[in-house]
């Protein structure tokens, strides 16, 4: 077991199919906040090449979307993938492994504060 | 495309979503059974303040004793491309209790997409699916590509 399987909010968003698989991983002991998140779809994104980007272009929106209208966070265990229906298999995944993803910062910055 | 299934407006109505959850856990739980085989929810769809109700997934179930599951996505029928597709997945880091050999669908709800994945769950959990005889079962449903 790795140091990051030991930290209570973990996940990864994945960029996946066509011969792909590139990810970035979050392991840490507060939530993953939606900054972050995005942040790291960003960092995937920036990994891949212009061509893996544009068949991933739509399905890289669509995470983004829903990283940006999650309410409240989500609890472990988690899966979603956003598939590019026109070319099988190039798809965005992501998985909340454990603990929570997707909070809003301000939120938590606000109950410790008052 | 094939006939409409009843509950292909899944997302409509609270009820209609259920319902359609119901479906499909029914009948993973359905074949499982039918091969001595019991199945367990191994996602959080009900989340504590918001339940997945976007039908991504509308079923994910696993094997109990096993690391084999199933995740069911569906989509809107009006969405573009193709109605149906599958793809093995390992969900969660290798080697780790959480982590689940997965059969993802993604498809648009019809009662030829249903029954394509009937045939394919009971393959799946009977160890007759692999990579190969996967392509092959989805050859018929490649989408047109751009």
């Amino acid at each position: 077991m790795d140091d990051g399987e030991t930290k209570k909010h973990r996940g990864r968003v994945q960029a996946q199919g066509g011969g792909l698989e590139e990810s970035e991983n979050w392991a840490q002991d507060e939530p993953l906040t939606k900054a972050s998140g995005l942040s790291l779809l960003d960092k995937l994104w920036e990994k891949l090449s212009k061509r893996d980007q544009k068949l991933r272009a739509s399905q890289f929106e669509n995470a983004r979307r829903f990283i940006e209208n999650v309410d409240g966070g989500l609890d472990a265990p988690l899966g979603k993938s956003f598939l590019n229906r026109k070319k099988r298999g190039i798809r965005v995944d992501i998985e909340i492994l454990a603990g929570t993803a997707f909070t809003l910062v301000l939120c938590l910055a606000y109950y410790f504060l008052t | 495309m094939s006939t409409l299934y009843p509950y292909t407006n899944f997302m409509e109505n609270e009820e209609t979503y259920l319902n359609t959850q119901q479906v499909w856990s029914d009948m993973i739980t359905h074949i499982a059974n039918v091969n001595g085989l019991e199945v367990h929810p191994y996602m959080n769809l009900n989340q504590s303040s918001n339940p997945v109700r976007d039908g991504n997934p509308i079923a994910a179930l696993r094997v109990k004793g096993s690391k084999k599951g199933i995740r069911v996505i569906l989509v809107d029928p009006t969405e573009e491309g193709g109605d149906f597709s599958a793809w093995f997945n390992h969900f969660g880091s290798e080697n780790s209790d959480e982590s689940v050999n997965e059969l993802v669908f993604d498809m648009k709800l019809s009662h030829a997409t249903l029954g394509i994945s009937a045939i394919l769950i009971e393959r799946w959990l009977t160890e007759r699916l692999t990579e190969s005889t996967l392509e092959e079962w989805l050859k018929p449903w490649e989408a047109e590509e751009e």
